[in-house]
């Protein structure tokens, strides 16, 4: 058994890696071409001509990291890894962006669960 | 008398029909052939699992788990079904390499697919899950989330430089992400500090790395168990990768401990498989369990568990 990539032929896009023995008939749905894949094939990824390339990497927004900043105490870590946390006005600071950014959304009417209970959390410190 | 078996359940000199079982693991147009004389079909599909993070060479950046892939089924009349079928196998994935700073995050699971030979109709699909983040790519002191496990709608959500896991794979219901998932969809994958989301059909989320210890992954009644959170430098073990047939996260692959390799989920020959447990030390995450388990999450420096393949069965009778 092996590993192939179906790829949208018009854009290079993989669609899906399969598993494929390389001798039953098979035939790719249309728009698509298969090709043997490696390490790199993924879905999100594409193929270049030449290589795959993994799916890239998507940044996360201002609000996606203080959400999870605001749960973390650390700063960072010391020669010996020991944690260094943050002080009190750094934390306070990244709560009041995330509450800002939290609000600005609620205004624009798309404010999921999990941030709304963060957003009213932070309300009530 | 026109009976062809022996009658072995005693009712009015009827039997039992004996169903013709297919368990296919290789992609193949036509994958199946309708039997002749058959009247019901049953498919399940299980979409693959989504790679372990790779380990980190720093402290403080313990990498997230995979999330595990969805089960869809549905039982046709044979005679709505085309004569023959494709069938398409979502294979595993790569291992995520570790031993930089950040480390590779895990590769998406792959779907598995039911669709008509003729091209037209796809007759069932089942999602792959969220690959689970590197460890240092959310930053200093940030732990890696979880991917989202697959949904019978959409893939579960990859993360990459962030704590927060991946959403579950489509249905949503009224855009909710919330941790624990009904119906098809997948799983959250766990925060930084927090366990994989659960799932009916649906993947289950990939387990967070921590400030202490990674986080167990998801489970699912249904779907595929999610992989482990890895264990970061200096701490004493990675999560248990989450289960198949349960709505509590862990019981599958174990930990690695302070010092050993995340131990494979189960696979089997029904359900599905369990996720991977995490690696402990500088060890590499547990492979997810064939069908769909996602892989757990390395230990420092090495590579994150393989996300397994999903797999199609066909019963008709």
């Amino acid at each position: 058994m092996g590993r192939y990539a179906l790829i949208i032929t018009a854009t290079g896009a993989v669609d899906n890696v399969i598993e494929y023995d390389g001798s039953a008939p098979f035939t790719p749905p249309t728009g698509m071409e298969l090709r043997v894949a490696d390490n790199n094939a993924e879905p999100g990824g594409s193929w270049n001509g030449s290589a795959f390339v993994r799916a890239p990497v998507v940044e996360p927004t201002r609000t996606q990291v203080l959400m999870g900043e605001v749960k973390n105490p650390v700063a960072s870590y010391d020669a010996d890894g020991d944690p260094v946390n943050k002080t009190s006005d750094v934390v306070a600071a990244e709560k009041l962006e995330l509450k800002n950014l939290l609000l600005a959304e609620l205004a624009a009417g798309d404010l999921g669960q999990e941030r709304t209970q963060t957003l009213l959390r932070l309300e009530r410190e | 008398m026109g009976l062809v078996v022996a009658n072995n359940v005693g009712l009015s000199g009827l039997v039992a029909p004996k169903p013709n079982v297919q368990i296919i693991t290789s992609s193949a147009s036509p994958g199946w052939t309708k039997p002749a004389g058959c009247t019901r079909v049953y498919i399940e599909v299980i979409g693959g699992g989504a790679g372990g993070g790779g380990g980190s060479t720093a402290a403080g950046n313990g990498s997230g788990g995979g999330g595990g892939g969805a089960f869809a089924r549905a039982i046709f009349d044979a005679d709505a079904l085309e004569a023959t079928l494709d069938v398409i196998v979502g294979a595993e994935t790569g291992a995520a390499a570790g031993g930089t700073n950040p480390a590779s995050d895990g590769a998406a699971g792959n779907y598995s697919e039911v669709h008509g030979s003729s091209g037209s109709v796809v007759y069932l699909k089942a999602w792959g899950g969220g690959g689970g983040c590197g460890g240092g790519q959310a930053g200093a002191g940030a732990f890696s989330g979880g991917g989202g496990g697959g949904g019978t709608g959409g893939i579960g959500a990859s993360v990459t430089g962030s704590q927060t896991g991946g959403d579950g794979g489509d249905p949503d219901i009224e855009g909710s992400t919330h941790g624990n998932s009904l119906g098809g969809r997948g799983g959250k994958g766990g925060n930084q500090d927090a366990v994989g989301g659960n799932a009916e059909y649906g993947g289950a989320g990939g387990g967070g790395g921590g400030t202490g210890n990674g986080y167990n992954g998801g489970s699912s009644i249904f779907g595929a168990g999610g992989g482990a959170g890895g264990e970061d430098i200096g701490e004493t073990g990675g999560g248990v990768g989450g289960a198949w047939s349960s709505y509590t996260a862990g019981g599958g692959g174990a930990s690695g401990g302070d010092a050993g390799v995340g131990v494979a989920g189960t696979s089997r020959d029904y359900g599905c498989g369990d996720g991977g447990g995490g690696g402990g030390g500088s060890n590499v995450g547990g492979n997810g369990g064939t069908p769909g388990g996602g892989g757990g999450a390395a230990g420092a420096v090495t590579t994150g568990g393989i996300g397994a393949a999903g797999a199609v069965r066909i019963f008709s009778w």
